[in-house]
């Protein structure tokens, strides 16, 4: 076999793989054209000779960083992250008009990382919000502390939208939050009411518990039978609880005695 | 200019100028650079103050580009330069590097996944003398990516076993990465996935985490009502002739807000999830997150905790005391037909004894032959406040 037969053979591999891949276009034609390159040269190191008038020789590296701002526009994509995907897109343009872009502008993956970040935080920001209206919820004693983290919450949403009402409407929200209908909307109303800090505290029960503590005290001594019943019985030994090795297995319980 | 901040500028153009710049273009590149500079440093007048600012200032940020751009145009064929004989590699020099390497890792075993295809790699090295026959057999196997998705893989099943595989909200982010790196064919194709998994890890632990948090709040209250902060404190009070006025009165308000609590929690995970308390019992994860316990050993592999008929007493406590709102008195009054016995919360010395128990138990498991070696630097977030390491 001729060195060119190898050298094809191998750059057939790479073709093919990074062909197989919808992330490395570019890596695929970058060997595609080593492939043509070589159909026409009787030597590798007549290939070599030429691919360094062509471009080619230096091309590898322009078409890994490219292959790599392609993965990251085509998750963009997939997530309808538009502005990263357009910032990606320049990039790819601009690695084509200098294959040494990515060397000479070290900043471009933390801007990259900064625009995912805002889609990212405002996931994020769109859950605590829902940890806030259940906190509030749970107890509804300190409106002024909800209304706080609410207002600061509200600062994290960014993109798509930076406004609560807009997002909160959206299917794509709405699947971040694992509640009815009827929670979720006492969810946004709440958050909406907070927004203008308007949330109140609500008295959870208006029975008259005093009456039933001081009655718990005045009749202490009848119930001094009851309590020594409960007092007399043996301590119980603490416990290891130990989970199982698969999913569908039950805890075991092991008396520490 | 402050002479030690004119001094210090002038390091920078002397490095940029080191490096031999290979075009005219580069040249008047590095002397705008330089008037840049210099201006930079007619503005500063404290050098204890200039490096900071002249990182903001994105000069540090444009010197370090500059000097990449000449060094990359250096390294660039020139036209006019002798034509030497290149030196091919064979495939023994050509992995050098990975021996370096695998030497740095080979007597680590939770690599293992990793350093068998290192091996594969240098089993195939000896078969051949041509590189290009080597690396036609390595690309065959896309051995040089598995290199990295293999030992990564590996790690990442490890520690899998190290946690408690009913908790969803801890394994779910570990399974997700094990399916990304298992999908990647290339470096590409696990940027593509890392992308997608980030934004879906930031979507869905909440979602699976919220009924365990809530049953965990629901399981405090619980406790609170019937523990010694509450209706056993006062029996034992009671019992023992030792009723304080003021720490009684404590215990019963601690019981009326436990149960009014209690109600409100399981009403908002009535409301929000469709449960009711008897589907928190029926589920094997559920139930057990109403019981307070500390983690003993893994990733939320083992827990110490109460009795173990606790769970019998807390939903006693909830469906004959506080869901039909009975009186305190009544709910004293029923403490002569229970029998429960009595329960505390397991001690430190306890919780060691636990956590030897259930290390013992678990030593067969990859996570606790290996968790020693289980160190690094990458960090795949788990969303429960353990990081899984992979080394670099």
């Amino acid at each position: 076999m001729s060195d060119t037969m190898t050298t094809k053979e191998l750059y057939g591999l790479y073709v093919r793989r990074f062909g197989d891949c919808e992330r490395t276009p570019y890596q695929a034609e970058y060997y595609r054209k080593w492939l043509a390159l070589l159909e026409e040269c009787s030597s590798n190191e007549e290939a070599e000779e030429r691919s360094k008038e062509n471009g080619l020789y230096t091309g590898g590296a322009a078409a890994v960083a490219m292959d790599r701002v392609v993965a990251h526009k085509q998750a963009a994509e997939h997530m309808g992250w538009n502005d990263v995907a357009e910032y990606c897109e320049d990039i790819i343009q601009k690695i084509k008009a200098d294959p040494y872009y990515t060397f000479s502008h070290s900043g471009l993956w933390a801007d990259l990382q900064a625009l995912k970040d805002r889609w990212l935080r405002t996931i994020e920001g769109f859950h605590r919000l829902f940890a806030d209206f259940l906190e509030y919820d749970d107890s509804r004693t300190d409106p002024e502390r909800a209304v706080s983290n609410i207002a600061a919450d509200l600062k994290r949403l960014s993109k798509p939208s930076s406004d609560f009402a807009t997002l909160a409407a959206m299917p794509s929200f709405r699947a971040l939050i694992d509640c009815s209908d009827e929670y979720y909307k006492e969810f946004t109303d709440t958050i909406l009411k907070a927004a203008t800090g308007r949330l109140e505290a609500i008295p959870w029960s208006t029975k008259d518990f005093q009456n039933e503590i001081a009655e718990l005290w005045d009749k202490r001594d009848s119930l001094s039978s009851e309590c020594a019943h409960w007092y007399g019985q043996e301590v119980r030994p603490v416990s290891l609880r130990l989970s199982p090795e698969t999913e569908d297995g039950k805890y075991e319980l092991i008396n520490l005695d | 200019m402050d002479p030690t901040i004119q001094m210090m500028l002038q390091g920078y153009i002397d490095g940029l100028n080191s490096l031999n710049p290979s075009s005219d273009a580069l040249k008047r590149e590095i002397e705008d650079f330089k008037k840049e500079l210099m201006a930079f440093g007619e503005s500063q007048n404290d050098a204890m103050t200039f490096f900071p600012k002249f990182q903001e200032s994105g000069l540090m940020g444009k010197y370090m580009d500059l000097s990449t751009k000449i060094t990359l145009a250096a390294q660039a064929p020139k036209e006019d330069a002798p034509k030497e004989k290149k030196h091919i590699p064979t495939p023994a020099e050509w992995l050098e590097p990975f021996k370096t390497a695998y030497d740095y890792i080979k007597d680590l075993p939770v690599r293992e996944r990793g350093l068998a295809v290192y091996r594969k790699l240098f089993e195939i090295g000896e078969k051949h003398t041509d590189i290009t026959e080597f690396l036609i057999e390595v690309e065959k196997e896309n051995l040089l990516w598995k290199i990295c998705s293999e030992d990564t893989l590996g790690i990442l099943s490890i520690s899998l076993t190290g946690m408690d595989p009913l908790y969803k909200g801890l394994t779910y982010s570990v399974r997700k990465n094990i399916e990304a790196w298992m999908a990647s064919i290339c470096e590409a194709d696990a940027y593509y996935l890392q992308d997608l998994l980030a934004a879906d890890i930031m979507k869905t632990p909440p979602r699976i985490l919220q009924p365990e948090h809530y049953v965990i709040c629901l399981g405090a209250h619980l406790m609170v009502y019937r523990g010694p902060k509450g209706k056993e404190g006062i029996m034992e009070m009671i019992a023992t002739g030792d009723c304080a006025k003021q720490a009684f009165m404590t215990n019963a308000s601690n019981m009326v807000i436990a149960k009014l609590q209690a109600r409100r929690t399981m009403d908002i995970i009535h409301k929000a999830l469709g449960l009711t308390f008897d589907d928190i019992i029926a589920d094997e994860f559920l139930r057990h997150k109403l019981i307070a316990t500390s983690n003993v050993c893994g990733l939320s592999r083992a827990y110490a905790q109460s009795s173990t008929n606790i769970l019998d007493i807390l939903a006693d406590t909830w469906h004959n005391e506080i869901v039909p709102d009975i009186t305190l008195v009544e709910a004293f009054r029923r403490e002569a037909s229970l029998n429960f016995g009595r329960w505390r919360l397991p001690s430190d010395d306890e919780a060691e004894r636990a956590k030897a128990i259930a290390r013992d138990k678990y030593a067969h498991l990859p996570y606790f032959k290996y968790e020693d070696q289980l160190q690094g630097t990458i960090h795949v977030g788990t969303g429960e406040g353990f990081d899984i390491k992979l080394p670099r």
